[in-house]
């Protein structure tokens, strides 16, 4: 007897057998309600609690073909052989419990964005220093007229709340889900990770990482080099995808004497207006750090970023608009890759990029992906399928 | 050794023997700390005191700045409290430096609270003192009332555990005179004496004696638990005998020895042998009379060179003459330059 409050969508898996998915919606409908929703969104200015490249990633995420992309993703092309047999059902876990930390950007959004595809019952705790911004993504769902599928979504089945790490609403949270997502430090992933939970219960922590650009110094030319400022300009170095420093392989110290020099150059001639007043101040710090230490420094006319070419030391130069530019052997740079890495950028041409790529085996580093795509987040993440680990699935042998 | 520090620290200013000294001590470092020299490679001595060089204070925190000629006697490094960076200042005291910031501090105290010797109670454990080699800027404030103590009285048993209030000492300061002398950070001062549960015999006993409050710091985390300054002020003075006051100042590690009290117009004078400039936070130019960065310079740091920083503090400088009466520089304090939510992970 089949379940008949579930709608089932097939997909075929890397076998040749297929997968029906079994979701309390369907899915042609809820993606068709969210293209209705984002295209209202976008004629409205960003709300201000987000900043325009937010708001504009946001909806280019909640996209119709880019949810049913998630799908593909997670269990293979879609497959309209629904009368056949099935391998396995994936059914969503029930209840889902969200961890985010103060600092977090569009993470909140775009994971519990993630989670409520699956159909389940998402509760999301965000931090009390910073803005809620999956509630405000929530509000702005419901008041652009979300049809009945979102509505019941995004209204009944997310609970938003922010709370600090001592309030018993951990525990409780984590005592009914049935899969727990925590973003934030290592520390604070141990704690929620050892609050009490049902056996089995996925546990998947994405904490403390930091990533760094690697780049063929004969493919930075100007266009690289500004992908590369738009990328780092939107948080600095504050994000764990964020880019800490670039570094030239196998290039000369001369280089990147040059390529720091012309970063300000670019960023110069982008003529921004001026930065908030405390990342002014802290790159005339990082500025006479890095000078200290000995290192060419070179800063923006607005004050508002820092490029240094310096020694390895120098990607753990202070400044959150500070990038620190290294020529270093491949061999150098894998040795000192750091400990938490999690994405590098590249910037290279296809000959070079196998090899790097073949190169990071040996590393713990989880993502090697075009620099524009270093912020990029998607239902595989830190190298854990994570999304597909939000269903369980009834394993089936004839 | 300069001799401004033997003026009146609010008396007529030699802003040329200032500016003289500024530049010697410039020098001075740029020749004997290396990582200075390669900060301000170019620098030639300046006209005006506008164009004298100056590091960020946070700069202290990334870099241990020593200057070393031969002579200076380094002793041990001021830590300044840990902030939401996690990082502390480190600044190098040297022997003589620290003499002359004891005198400076002596000097600008006692233009507030008197030259009177009374019993200094601090709110911070005695065990601070004896860290090998580093100083907490905590206990460093504290110590700089010493030269206006009969005896120094320690008011906790740990310097973690801020709730760990030694009455009996306590006890033992409040019976031994009818005027005493308390120093602690604003939140300490809030939370073990304005706003604990002390012991009744205490409470009557405080009523009784006229007390000098000297607070600083500490008050981002008052913020926190929405005390407002006049609450601290009203609580204090509500529990303490008549004639008690408090004295509230401002001050940093990478300017130790330069108490800033603020005065009973609501503003903070700058001694002779220091100086206050209010900077636009981008341009860095020199503005007056609207809300400014601060740089801070002074004349004793010898041992490094924190002599002229500029602070990530906000406030409104001026120059001419104050209700209070004391002449020269004076700016008042705005708080921490407005800082903005730093967002990150996974966007565009």
């Amino acid at each position: 007897m089949s379940d008949t409050s579930s709608v089932y969508h097939g997909f075929r898996d890397g076998n040749g057998g297929v997968v029906q998915v079994a979701l309390p919606f369907a899915l042609d409908a809820l993606c068709a309600e969210y293209d209705e929703v984002t295209a209202r969104m976008a004629r409205r200015t960003a709300p201000p609690a987000f900043s325009r490249d937010e708001w504009g990633y946001l909806l280019g995420f909640m996209r119709g073909s880019a949810l049913r992309a998630v799908f593909t993703q997670g269990f293979g092309p879609a497959s309209d052989e629904l009368d056949s047999m099935p391998l396995r059902i994936a059914r969503p876990r029930a209840h889902v419990a969200i961890w985010l930390p103060n600092n977090v950007s569009l993470l909140g959004p775009l994971t519990t964005t993630l989670c409520l595809l699956t159909g389940a019952h998402v509760r999301a705790k965000a931090g009390t220093g910073s803005e809620n911004l999956t509630a405000h993504l929530r509000d702005e769902i419901l008041e652009n007229g979300a049809g009945p599928i979102l509505t019941r979504l995004w209204q009944q089945n997310l609970t938003v709340e922010q709370f600090d790490r001592h309030d018993p609403r951990n525990a409780d949270w984590s005592s009914a889900a049935d899969a727990r997502i925590f973003f934030g430090s290592d520390t604070a992933a141990l704690s929620v990770e050892s609050l009490p939970h049902k056996p089995g219960t996925p546990f998947f922590a994405f904490a403390d990482h930091s990533s760094l650009v690697w780049a063929d110094p004969t493919a930075l030319d100007d266009a690289a080099l500004t992908t590369l400022l738009r990328v780092f300009r939107i948080y600095g170095k504050a994000g764990c995808t964020s880019p800490q420093s670039l570094v030239l392989i196998d290039a000369e110290p001369k280089d990147a004497i040059a390529t720091a020099n012309r970063l300000k150059d670019l960023s110069d001639a982008q003529k921004g207006t001026n930065p908030p007043v405390h990342i002014a101040s802290d790159s005339f710090m990082a500025d006479q750090v890095a000078r200290a230490n000995g290192w060419h420094a070179v800063r923006t006319d607005n004050r508002d970023a820092v490029f240094v070419a310096g020694a390895s030391a120098s990607k753990d130069l202070p400044g959150l608009m500070s990038l620190s530019v290294i020529a270093q052997p491949r061999e150098e740079a894998l040795a000192t890759l750091p400990d938490e890495i999690q994405t590098v950028g590249h910037i290279a041409g296809p000959d070079r990029l196998r090899d790097w790529a073949l190169s990071l085996t040996g590393s713990r580093a989880l993502r090697f992906v075009p620099v524009q795509q270093m912020h990029h987040f998607g239902p595989f993440w830190d190298g854990q399928p994570f999304w597909r680990g939000l269903f369980q699935d009834l394993d089936i042998r004839i | 050794m300069n001799t401004l520090l033997d003026m009146p620290a609010y008396g007529p200013r030699d802003d040329t023997a200032f500016l003289a000294e500024m530049n010697r001590l410039t020098r001075f470092h740029i020749n004997h700390c290396p990582e200075y020299a390669r900060v301000f490679p170019g620098f030639t001595p300046t006209t005006k005191v506008e164009d004298l060089p100056f590091l960020h204070v946070s700069a202290f925190k990334n870099v241990l700045f020593q200057t070393q000629d031969g002579t200076i006697r380094h002793e041990r490094v001021l830590n300044s409290s840990a902030t939401s960076s996690n990082l502390s200042s480190q600044i190098a005291l040297d022997r003589d430096s620290t003499a002359l910031q004891a005198k400076s501090s002596r000097a600008i105290l006692s233009d507030f609270i008197g030259e009177a010797e009374q019993p200094l109670i601090i709110l911070d454990a005695k065990s601070a003192l004896v860290q090998r080699g580093t100083v907490s800027a905590r206990i460093a404030a504290g110590l700089a009332l010493r030269p206006f103590a009969t005896r120094l009285y320690f008011g906790l048993a740990s310097q973690d555990h801020d709730s760990a209030v030694l009455w009996d000492h306590l006890r033992d300061a409040l019976h031994s005179s009818d005027s005493v002398l308390v120093y602690g950070f604003t939140w300490v001062l809030w939370r073990i004496w304005a706003d604990s549960d002390m012991p009744a015999d205490l409470a009557e006993r405080l009523r009784d004696v006229k007390v000098t409050y000297v607070h600083s710091g500490g008050w981002k985390k008052l913020e926190s638990e929405r005390v407002a300054p006049a609450a601290l002020k009203d609580k204090l003075l509500g529990i303490s005998g008549p004639g008690s006051q408090i004295i509230d100042y401002y001050g940093l590690v990478e300017q130790n020895g330069l108490l800033y009290p603020e005065c009973v117009a609501g503003w903070r004078h700058v001694p002779v042998w220091a100086d206050v400039l209010g900077r636009d936070p981008i341009s860095h130019d020199v503005i007056y009379n609207t809300p400014a960065q601060l740089q801070l310079m002074n004349v004793t740091p010898r041992g490094a060179p924190y002599h002229s920083v500029l602070t990530e503090d906000q406030g409104e400088v001026r120059r001419d003459p104050c209700a209070c009466g004391r002449s020269g520089r004076r700016f008042k304090l705005l708080g921490r330059l407005p800082k903005s939510e730093t967002r990150g992970c996974a966007n565009v």
